[in-house]
């Protein structure tokens, strides 16, 4: 299988605080990987450090055996193909729910109104978002944003979909909207990281599941075996909490 | 976004560019403050030797009908330029008007910045007093120890006065109507003054009178009002020309102009009568164009200024905004460096220090000795960065108010970190603060007064003048008051308006 990122001993530490002890991961084509943990074990800071949100102190991430942490790489671009959907969303408040959608075709991938426009629809309905196409943002539920907020990212046509806990900002009553639509892109062969605390959803959608824990993925199996027969102690009292 | 900032630029563009002053080829632009009668006045009413001033009824007087004589001789169009006393020079220098005629007395000070021709007129210093007071006997200045005596500010008349000895020299007037008010209130006892400015004044108030000193016990002063040029021109054509056509104006035709002069200067000191409100709506009626034409100054700076200061907000508040970031090499992360301090030094030195001061230093200190600039341009900028440096704490504030998941979001699609701010930052930044950008141009509506310093003509200067005219302060200032009320509370219900189109959910109605 092809791998599109390979992250390498990656280290990362605030002052004092030391939340990435040296990570691998390798994110293969068409692969579903979530990454599950309890709060602060660091597994959003290897999501946005994949994306370059935080700059990792050591270590190496790979895209196509590139190193973009090199000086001379184009992190732009970079970024333009590797997508990322906030767990606040994060959709651009000054813009509508279709210009939201363009705005990254048309600045970052060049492409003509007409062009853009098509993909915004054609995504926007896949979400299920067609008919708020003139909506303002603002005015959405949280799980209409959402929504949004991937088809923003689908735009952009991203070899990497990255999830940063896309239902934890949600009333209970919209995580499954959302959820829905992950499971379809998953379906449909989109690679994507998926940092969440929907167990079942993990379960259900993953291919590869990491158990991250103090800084370090502690396991890693197949979505099955991870769920059914996890090796380590840590790995069965966290699971323990969710699955009683 | 992109619009609105080319909008922007191309009005500031537009205004600053339409300022660029010159003297034209065929024109004699005289300068004078048209408020120092007889030598110059303002009126509303043409007369046979009036020149109509640019916006605002006739300028009128001694000095106009001499200039006129000049304008001929020289085959040129007279134009007569209104300015501050203290801004004469200024102008002079920067080409703004080709001579002075405002009946001012070459000094030893004047004569280190103007190039003075021959006198136009000599005349004795006297001392106005009130008619019934005991110093209506007077005969020598010696008289006048122990007593309050004023005289007009940056004037000869002002200095001699502490050649009376023991006198209570008062702080100095900006004209002669003020002066009048403090001796008809037993403020002041005498006011210093030239026989034609005397006669004038005392034919205008019958409780006054003036005092002439005997030989030898008067001041000792050289009283005569001379053409002031532009220094260095002394033994040019110009001013050889000029002089030849002072020359050909003999004595007899000076003293018949100064006759004419002293009895058609304006007596409105007598004519406004009644209640307070009366004489409000008789001096609206009488002076409306006057007032109209400091609205006009006022709301273009106020305008110019505001939009102008957003523009340099902007930029100044985004690159305040910027932090440092740890993928920078060196040479970014010491040019943020630098411009984040250079930015803080002025913002500093902006809010930390009055307008008007700041009017003052920049515009003798830089703006007319280096540029030559007029005093209406001078103020645009001076208004314009003064404001900037307020709008740029307002856009950093609103900058930073901006939730960073916006930015993250907006790198995250690939977008440059300029592109970020240029298309979702900022928008939302100016969006935000609108009703402080909005406050700002309320703000600058009233502060262009502070402008009048320099000799810009707005609103407050106009005031001035017009309250000197009349000599009736509070009722002239009560005037300003509403036109400044008006002015701002029709700004205020603009920016509402506008305010709720923009914003429409970012209000608190619906709660």
């Amino acid at each position: 299988m092809e791998t599109i990122i390979k992250v390498e001993d990656l280290h990362k530490r605030y002052d004092d605080l030391e939340v990435l002890k040296g990570i691998d991961l390798a994110i293969h084509k068409k692969e579903v990987i979530s990454l599950i943990g309890s709060s602060g074990s660091g597994k959003s800071t290897l999501l946005r450090s994949i994306n370059l949100l935080e700059i990792p102190d050591k270590g190496r991430i790979y895209y196509h055996d590139k190193d973009i942490l090199d000086k001379s790489i184009d992190i732009d671009n970079y970024r333009s193909h590797v997508g990322m959907v906030f767990q606040n969303f994060n959709l651009f408040n000054n813009l509508n729910v279709i210009k939201n959608c363009l705005i990254g075709q048309i600045k970052v991938l060049h492409k003509d109104h007409k062009e853009a426009m098509d993909s915004a629809v054609y995504y926007l309905k896949k979400v299920g978002m067609g008919d708020f196409i003139n909506a303002d943002v603002n005015n959405l539920s949280g799980g209409q944003k959402q929504r949004v907020a991937i088809a923003r990212a689908l735009c952009m046509e991203p070899e990497v979909l990255l999830f940063d806990e896309p239902t934890s900002a949600l009333d209970p009553e919209m995580v499954d909207e959302v959820l829905q639509v992950i499971k379809q892109l998953a379906s449909d062969g989109l690679t994507m990281v998926i940092v969440t605390h929907e167990m079942a959803f993990a379960k259900d959608v993953s291919d590869t599941v990491c158990f991250v824990s103090d800084g370090k993925i502690l396991e890693k199996g197949s979505a099955q075996e991870f769920f059914e027969h996890p090796k380590e102690e840590r790995t069965k009292k966290f699971l323990s909490r969710f699955l009683k | 976004m992109q619009k609105t900032i080319r909008m922007l630029v191309l009005v500031a563009l537009v205004f600053f560019s339409s300022l660029a002053i010159k003297a034209e080829e065929d024109e004699f632009v005289v300068g004078m403050e048209c408020n120092y009668a007889p030598y110059n006045w303002q009126s509303q009413t043409e007369t046979a030797y009036s020149v109509a001033l640019d916006g605002s009824g006739y300028c009128d007087g001694y000095d106009v009908r001499i200039a006129q004589d000049i304008a001929d001789s020289l085959n040129k169009k007279l134009v007569i330029k209104r300015i501050a006393w203290d801004g004469l020079q200024a102008a002079l220098d920067s080409g703004e008007i080709d001579a002075i005629i405002a009946g001012m007395t070459a000094n030893e000070d004047r004569e280190n910045g103007i190039d003075f021709t021959t006198p136009y007129y000599d005349t004795d210093m006297v001392m106005i007093v009130r008619k019934d007071d005991e110093l209506a006997d007077a005969t020598s200045i010696n008289d006048f120890s122990y007593k309050n005596v004023v005289g007009q500010i940056s004037t000869n008349y002002d200095t001699v006065i502490d050649q009376i000895p023991n006198v209570n020299h008062m702080t100095p007037r900006e004209s002669y109507p003020e002066m009048v008010i403090a001796l008809k209130s037993h403020e002041a006892d005498g006011i210093t003054a030239e026989v034609p400015v005397a006669e004038s004044i005392v034919s205008a108030n019958d409780d006054l009178t003036y005092v002439t000193f005997a030989e030898g016990q008067g001041f000792d002063i050289d009283n005569s009002v001379s053409i002031g040029l532009k220094e260095g021109s002394r033994g040019t054509e110009e001013f050889i020309a000029v002089q030849e056509a002072l020359d050909n104006i003999s004595q007899e035709t000076r003293l018949e102009y100064m006759t004419w002069a002293s009895e058609n200067a304006p007596s409105e000191t007598n004519e406004i009568d009644g209640s307070f409100i009366d004489k409000v709506i008789t001096i609206a009626k009488e002076y409306y164009p006057i007032f109209l034409y400091g609205v006009y100054t006022t709301l273009i700076l106020a305008i110019v200024g505001t939009l102008a200061g957003l523009l340099i907000g902007l930029l100044l508040g985004t690159l305040k905004a910027i932090s440092i970031d740890p993928q920078d090499n060196l040479f970014k992360r010491v040019l943020k460096k630098i411009l984040g301090l250079f930015v803080n030094f002025y913002v500093w030195v902006i809010r930390g220090t009055p307008m008007m001061v700041q009017a003052m230093f920049v515009y003798y200190g830089f703006l007319r000795p280096v540029l030559g600039w007029g005093v209406m341009s001078s103020g645009l900028l001076i208004i314009s960065f003064n404001t900037g440096a307020y709008m740029a704490e307002i856009i950093r504030s609103g900058i930073q108010s901006i939730d960073k998941g916006q930015l993250e979001a907006a790198r995250s699609l690939g977008m440059s970190y300029k592109s970020a701010m240029f298309h979702i930052i900022l928008p939302q930044a100016i969006r935000n603060s609108f009703p402080s950008i909005g406050n700002e141009f309320i703000v600058n509506i009233k502060d262009s007064s502070m402008l009048n310093v320099i000799g810009v003509i707005e609103l407050f200067f106009e005031t001035k003048s017009v309250a000197g005219s009349v000599s009736l302060t509070t009722e002239t200032y009560f005037i300003a008051a509403l036109i400044y009320l008006f002015l701002t509370t029709l700004a205020t219900w603009i920016l509402n308006y506008t305010e709720n189109k923009i914003n429409p959910n970012n209000n608190l109605k619906k709660v």
